[in-house]
């Protein structure tokens, strides 16, 4: 219960930042709106409302991680932390409460993308339920991979490295481009990373293609266990540093 | 109340807590007087645990500072020195936030935020965002964060810091209205803060208290007669060594 207090702050923290809802939500509207229409003229595959809505939707997950790692690093700078520190909130309180807060933001977001997905041709049926579910997975990864680097980092590293992770995000996630066209070698990195995995996932699940999910599935798991593991370690060492 | 044997704090090769021995009594306050880097700050870190001793330790609460932690933080507070509040929560929020996390009952929250914002004259305030206060506003809401949880123990850091006259004085005015209700550990270099609320005071000099007591026992001990030329004599004192 005490972790519920905590989460609420985060919550109202988030939101009342403007830009949250610039980047988490009319950004990736835009660029389904964006991508749709060059669709109409261009009739590429990546384009299509089906392959394009969960591709941009993954893509706009990666401002979750911002906000977050952006959020811890804030309340370090300050005495705000310490004073939570002092408290009898314990490092799972921590996490529940740092967590909560961008699960429902993430699902609003994959939601508001959804009914913008079908207003540009996505087909309605309950596969739209089950895209919504398969986000899950990679929205964990990014709460986790937020928690890391809020508490590794600093304001300034997190902005500097918060933008490699949006530029690797859109461009080696394949999001709206064919990840065959950065040639074998880039296209092996992009197999091992989270990014492409998660939007195929996806994509897989709202075309009803038959083809094997539990590959990209399992890859995006492993990655958020990790992260999830990683937060854990490094949030109790920051405790545990400010106990030294 | 609290009560410290030995307790020392390292970093490194540097000490900035050596050989702390002190006794509080239950409704005392007491005051850290020292310049910057004496250990004021420290000795309040160890006793609100949140850094461990190197060495030494202590009984808050009769219970053990190092083994009872999560006993003692249940009914401390810690008003830090720098402003600890939640920037974009307003004045209401930011005391429900606390009073939520310390675990009293929700039926019980609204009444303590109102007394709170009424004691601390934050009514005015209440709905406007603790980032747009003034620097005196945030350091009260800062101090009534800390006392919505009703702690037994109140730490309050260098809690008039960077404030103007007029402000510092109205702080005092509500840190004299706890007194006795509540034991508080007041950390200042304010020579005049310390004559005006403490019941006792410790000047500390490099991480040792240097001497102990009521204001009128150190002119005493010193044999001067405002506590600015005790403090002036004891800091010659170190330095001559």
């Amino acid at each position: 219960m005490k972790s519920i207090y905590f989460a609420k702050r985060n919550f109202k923290e988030i939101l009342r930042d403007p830009l949250s809802l610039i980047l988490g939500v009319l950004l990736p509207v835009f660029f389904i709106l964006l991508f749709s229409t060059i669709s109409k003229n261009a009739p590429i595959e990546v384009f299509k409302p089906v392959s394009i809505v969960p591709g941009v939707i993954i893509f706009g997950f990666t401002f979750i991680t911002m906000f977050l790692g952006l959020l811890i690093a804030k309340d370090k700078s300050t005495s705000f932390l310490t004073r939570l520190f002092i408290s009898p909130l314990k490092p799972k309180d921590f996490i529940i409460g740092y967590s909560i807060p961008l699960l429902p933001l993430s699902l609003i977001i994959g939601v508001v993308c959804l009914i913008v997905g079908i207003f540009v041709g996505v087909p309605v049926s309950m596969k739209i339920v089950y895209t919504l579910l398969s986000f899950i997975p990679y929205i964990l990864f990014s709460v986790f991979v937020g928690i890391f680097l809020g508490v590794v980092c600093n304001e300034a590293q997190i902005m500097a490295i918060g933008n490699i992770y949006i530029i690797a995000s859109a461009l080696l996630g394949g999001a709206w481009m064919d990840l065959n066209l950065l040639g074998e070698k880039i296209k092996n990195i992009t197999e091992i990373l989270p990014f492409s995995h998660a939007i195929e996932f996806s994509r897989i699940v709202l075309s009803g293609r038959q083809e094997n999910i539990w590959i990209h599935f399992t890859i995006v798991s492993i990655y958020t266990i990790v992260f999830f593991l990683l937060s854990i370690y490094f949030f109790m060492r920051k405790m545990k540093s400010d106990n030294k | 109340m609290i009560e410290t044997k030995h307790l020392t704090k390292k970093f490194g090769d540097f000490v900035a807590v050596d050989d702390l021995n002190l006794s509080i009594e239950k409704g005392e306050l007491f005051s850290l007087l020292g310049l910057n880097g004496a250990g004021k700050t420290t000795t309040i870190k160890m006793l609100s645990c949140l850094i461990l001793p190197s060495s030494g330790n202590a009984k808050i609460l009769n219970k053990d500072l190092i083994k009872d932690s999560q006993y003692i933080k249940q009914r401390i507070n810690v008003s830090p020195q720098e402003t600890a509040i939640a920037r974009n929560l307003n004045v209401q929020e930011n005391l429900e936030m606390i009073a939520g996390i310390y675990g009293i009952p929700k039926k019980l929250i609204s009444g303590k935020v109102e007394e709170m914002i009424t004691v601390f004259n934050l009514s005015e305030v209440r709905k406007k965002k603790a980032r747009l206060l003034s620097g005196g506003m945030q350091r009260r809401l800062s101090i009534a964060m800390a006392l919505i949880t009703e702690p037994e123990i109140l730490f309050l850091d260098e809690p008039t810091l960077g404030l103007d006259v007029i402000a510092r004085r109205e702080l005092w005015s509500n840190i004299k209205k706890l007194k006795e209700k509540t034991t508080i550990i007041l950390t200042t270099h304010y020579l005049e803060e310390v004559e005006v609320l403490s019941d006792r005071v410790a000047i500390i000099q490099k991480g040792r208290i240097k001497a102990i007591g009521t204001v009128a026992e150190i002119l005493d001990k010193t044999n001067t007669k405002k506590l600015e030329d005790a403090f002036v004599l004891l800091n010659e004192e170190e330095q001559l060594r």
